[in-house]
């Protein structure tokens, strides 16, 4: 009877059998996985419990007609009229990276992610809740015109409010990001950093622009009277510190130095202030400050410093070492100068209407109260406007502006470059990034812009 | 002395020697030669003895075949009846036309061989059961749609190249048994190397397996790595039997015939077919192991030790390939894994985000790919490409964003929404418009997640017990077989459907990596379709009575 047995199982019948057996140990497995995964058995995974919740909400978008996104004077960014299909943006080129992309296939981004409980909020007739805007379309339109060709991002703020009126940003020259193509130029536009909002998402050295909140130091700390007798060349702790071209400017003091953007004095004089009191300034400009609960993107925005060495110090007293912050950044910080001391939270949603009620209305948010007292700010902007005189800004094409300019290198060779000015209610940055010019080729950007808004407020 | 007549012995013989082994490898490749052209110049009499291998179906026993077929079809009809009313029409008109072309013949030729009648009819039920989720499909999505005269144009086209490819493998067998290995490892070799040359990979597959004829977008493609599949399936089953050669060598010939598909299949980056042969090949030594008499112990060890340091060369040269094309990548990865998630690195002081070091690997990895041997990078795309998938299978991995896995390359949301839908089905499935979970390729690669969001987890598990009945019932008729060859090439082909239909649904439940297979009988797909008549077609005539035609 054994050798039967043994028999069989020699012969490929009796070996199909043991064949046989496996699969049926493989697919009552399966069937158990089955019950799981077809959502049979609710509350055993949470990974199928999350996309049943998934599948859900998404049933919910099929059945909603998306609601409409508006600028600050009611033109209409984006609308749907169909039940389950995406909105169309009205001026793609200018607000795809702004207003994100809706798609059935890829899910949403940017506004149109972190709002879609208040855009598919249906009404009655099922269409969405909509979204009112600080943005201005028209100014919009011109900011990204202004960036064609360039990676890098246009920030027009209203310094007392923190609205946003303009935020263009442009990933890549070659390429223009329109929300309304995703699901098929996808495979163009998913490489690399191509979706980060080059706005508030990049964090690069600010450069010379830094010089505004070492000035600020200098002036709280008493030291509005600092000179150097600049020979062009500064030797701490090893590193050699230069000025722009090499430029050699003799006696200087502040305004001097905020004029012809001199290296050497901000390094000597950070040198000067010491660390405690440049990290106590940075902090109150919101360095090492995470900024979070934006109205306009779910990152928290840090921008930061660490000083290790006295080169490193000096190296950050006019914008290079361990430094990073965003463009809108260093908006907020010609903000607070402007502002006599006050850094009001930037915001880009004025308010929702979800079925004819308003919601989400944005209140105004302080981040830094005295970051330079009003006496100091005054003394700033007097430099700073003396700089923007140099600069070439005309009074009668953008009123009284304020300006300085800053380059910063980075590890690829290439050069951050930011043109910042300020006129009227308005603060204006225009950022462009991997570049080998130097900064000037943001001013005229900046001041075209500038002129826009000094034109749009008069 | 000695040492000297020794030597001059060695001399002596050394020649004749070569010319031994040079007149049988001659010999060899005269006798191949021979006999493949005997095989087909055979091939009318093999035509003309299959009908003397059919026995003639009375009237009642081909009614008896229609009313079971259309018991079947009226079944599933009166289940869409109720579930989806719209789409019941469509049904009936499909399959109506399918069950009297299609189904019966099918049935009949099972009867009239007197192969296994069940196992025809749960081929016929898988069959419907694939027309019902395609019609449900339709009606539930604007981007799919099923006509009846496409329907039953795809499947006579298919059993007609089913027929042909049965007619093909029938010749096959009259070969000598390593003349017969031999030649489908040549024309597997001559399918790969039209891939290498021709192949493209319409619709955005990451695979290089289909020949297109026409215009990229409108022209007719055609999958031939499984006609890779079906030949190596074969040929690994043939020399695993040929009783020409010892145990050993039976083995090694078979494991030489699997790593050669292998080596070609990795290189068109065709990883789903290669785990079905692998998977099949494993199934096959089951059955058709040597016994331990034959298999001597010492020489056994030493091709096991040969094959696991081979695997470990393999091993190390992927891991250096995957660290010189994408290092950057792996170790940001490998950051992440350290810290346990996304957000604690981010948190652990780091002024550079998460997000920039990943555009800053990709650059690195980018620019460095530039200056790298084209071999080793290739390879190290196609580990990083398979690491890729497994990294899909987890959402949200140690808090990664869907946006920050895409940045890496890991492209995960065709799995994600096919989750999403399967997970909806509940016991017995759900109605409702498809468009807002974009289940996509849910006619074919993810056919069984279709099946779960469909017809429900019960539907699913229907549908796993009619494979696995397909696989009890193929082993038990096959295993009873007289000629060696022939249960040999269908125990192949019963394991390569059975396996490939097992790893597509262990695909999508999210048990293994996207494989990117469709599922026989269920799945749409021309290659596929033709490739499943063959092996059914010739599984039922192999698998029939012997001697009972006679």
């Amino acid at each position: 009877m054994n050798q039967k047995k043994k028999g069989l199982l020699r012969t490929p019948g009796g070996r199909g059998a043991a064949v046989n057996a496996c699969a049926g140990v493989v697919a009552l497995a399966m069937m158990l996985v089955i019950m799981v995964h077809s959502g049979m058995m609710p509350g055993v995974s949470s990974s199928v419990d999350a996309d049943r919740a998934a599948a859900a909400w998404r049933e919910q978008i099929y059945s909603s007609v998306e609601g409409d996104i508006l600028d600050r004077n009611g033109t209409v960014l984006c609308t749907a009229s169909e039940k389950g299909k995406p909105g169309t943006l009205t001026y793609p080129e200018s607000t795809s990276f702004l207003l994100g992309y809706n798609s059935s296939i890829y899910g949403q981004s940017a506004l149109r992610k972190m709002y879609k409980d208040v855009l598919l909020d249906t009404d009655k007739n099922g269409k969405g809740g909509s979204l009112n805007l600080t943005l201005d379309i028209d100014l919009q339109n011109y900011c990204q015109s202004q960036l064609r060709g360039h990676e890098g991002a246009i920030i027009v703020m209203n310094w007392k409010t923190g609205a946003l009126l303009a935020a263009a940003s442009n990933s890549d020259p070659n390429i223009t990001f329109n929300a309304n193509e995703i699901d098929e130029k996808w495979d163009v536009y998913n490489h690399g950093d191509f979706w980060y909002n080059r706005c508030w998402l990049v964090e690069d050295p600010p450069g010379s622009t830094q010089k505004i909140i070492t000035a600020a130091c200098a002036l709280e700390h008493g030291e509005g009277d600092f000179k150097i007798d600049d020979t062009g060349k500064l030797d701490i702790g090893g590193a050699s510190i230069h000025n722009f071209g090499n430029g050699v400017f003799g006696r200087t003091d502040l305004q001097g130095a905020l004029k012809n953007s001199v290296n050497t004095y901000f390094a000597a004089l950070s040198l000067r202030l010491g660390q405690a009191a440049f990290l106590e300034t940075q902090e109150k400009f919101l360095y090492n400050v995470p900024i979070s609960d934006l109205d306009f993107t779910e990152q928290t925005l840090t921008s930061s410093v660490s000083l290790t060495t006295q080169a490193s110090l000096a190296m950050a007293g006019y914008g290079q070492s361990t430094l990073r912050t965003s463009p809108l950044h260093i908006a907020l910080s010609m903000a607070g100068v402007m502002h006599d001391g006050e850094i009001v939270k930037p915001y880009l949603v004025e308010n929702a209407t979800i079925k004819g009620k308003t919601k989400h209305q944005h209140k105004p948010e302080t981040l830094s109260k005295d970051c330079i007292s009003k006496a100091n700010a005054e003394t700033l902007r007097s430099y700073l406007h003396a700089t923007a005189l140099a600069y070439g800004f005309d009074e009668a094409t953008c009123g009284t502006a304020y300006a300085k300019t800053g380059t910063a290198d980075d590890s690829r060779g290439t050069n951050h470059i930011y043109a910042l000015a300020a006129t009227g209610d308005y603060v204006v940055l225009a950022s462009i990034s991997h570049t080998h010019s130097a900064s000037g080729l943001a001013l005229p950007l900046t001041k075209n812009v500038l002129s826009y808004v000094h034109g749009m407020q008069s | 002395m000695n040492k000297m007549s020794s030597t001059a012995l060695v001399t002596t013989k050394e020649p004749q020697k070569g010319r031994h082994v040079l007149r049988a490898a001659w010999e060899a490749i005269f006798c191949f030669i021979a006999d493949t052209l005997h095989a087909f110049l055979c091939m009318p009499d093999v035509l003309s003895d299959m009908p003397r291998s059919l026995r003639p179906l009375g009237a009642k026993q081909v009614l008896v075949i229609v009313l079971a077929n259309l018991l079947v079809v009226t079944a599933f009809g009166g289940y869409l009846l109720l579930r989806l009313p719209d789409a019941a029409n469509t049904f009936f008109a499909c399959s109506l036309p399918l069950c009297f072309f299609v189904l019966v013949p099918l049935c009949c030729f099972a009867s009239s061989c007197r192969g296994d009648v069940v196992f025809s009819m749960t081929v016929c039920v898988l069959i419907v059961l694939g027309t019902v989720l395609r019609v449900m499909l339709a009606a539930s999505s604007q981007q799919y749609n099923v006509t009846a005269k496409g329907l039953l144009i795809t499947n006579l086209l298919s059993m007609f190249g089913g027929l042909v490819g049965f007619v093909f493998f029938c010749a096959i067998l009259r070969m000598r048994t390593s003349n017969a290995a031999a030649l489908l490892c040549l024309l597997s070799v001559v399918c790969y190397l039209l891939l290498c040359l021709f192949g493209s990979s319409p619709n955005g597959a990451q695979a290089k397996a289909w020949l297109v004829f026409g215009n990229a977008d409108s022209g007719i493609s055609f999958q031939l790595t499984e006609v890779g599949k079906l030949l190596g399936a074969a040929s690994m089953a043939l020399a695993l039997n040929d009783r020409d050669r010892s145990g050993l060598g039976r083995v090694c010939t078979s494991f030489a015939i699997l790593a050669g598909h292998a080596l070609f299949l990795a290189l068109l980056g065709e990883f789903g077919t290669l785990l079905v042969l692998i998977v099949t090949y494993l199934c096959l030594l089951v059955i058709f192991l040597p016994s331990a008499a034959e298999l001597k112990r010492s020489s056994l060890l030493k091709v096991i030790g040969a094959v696991l340091a081979a695997a470990l060369v393999v091993a190390i040269f992927s891991v250096v390939c995957l660290r010189a094309s994408n290092g950057s990548k792996v170790a940001v990865l490998k950051q992440i894994r350290t810290a346990d998630s996304a957000q604690a690195t981010a948190d652990a002081g780091d002024a550079v985000t998460i997000d920039e070091k990943i555009a800053a690997a990709c650059q690195a990895d980018k620019q460095r790919a530039q200056s790298l041997n084209p071999l080793v990078n290739r390879f190290g795309n196609e580990v990083w490409k398979i690491t890729c998938r497994f990294l899909a299978m987890r959402s949200n991995y140690k808090g990664l964003s869907d946006e920050q896995l895409i940045a890496l390359g890991v492209n995960n949301w065709q799995l994600r929404k096919n989750n999403m839908g399967a997970a909806t089905g509940g016991w017995f499935g759900k109605d409702g418009q498809l468009d807002s979970f974009a289940m996509s390729v849910a006619e074919s690669d993810y056919a069984f997640s279709w099946a779960c969001r469909s017809i429900g987890g019960v539907g699913a598990i229907i549908v796993l017990l009619l494979f696995l009945m397909l696989l009890v019932r193929g082993n038990r008729r096959l295993g009873a077989m007289q000629d060696r060859a022939e249960m040999a090439v269908a125990y192949s082909f019963l394991h390569a459907i059975v396996c490939q239909a097992f790893i597509c649904m262990a695909a999508n439940l999210n048990l293994l990596p996207a494989v990117g297979l469709p599922m026989a009988f269920l799945s749409e797909g021309k290659a596929n379709s033709v490739i499943c008549f063959v092996m059914v077609l010739f599984l039922l005539y192999a698998g029939r009575k012997e001697g009972s035609y006679k």
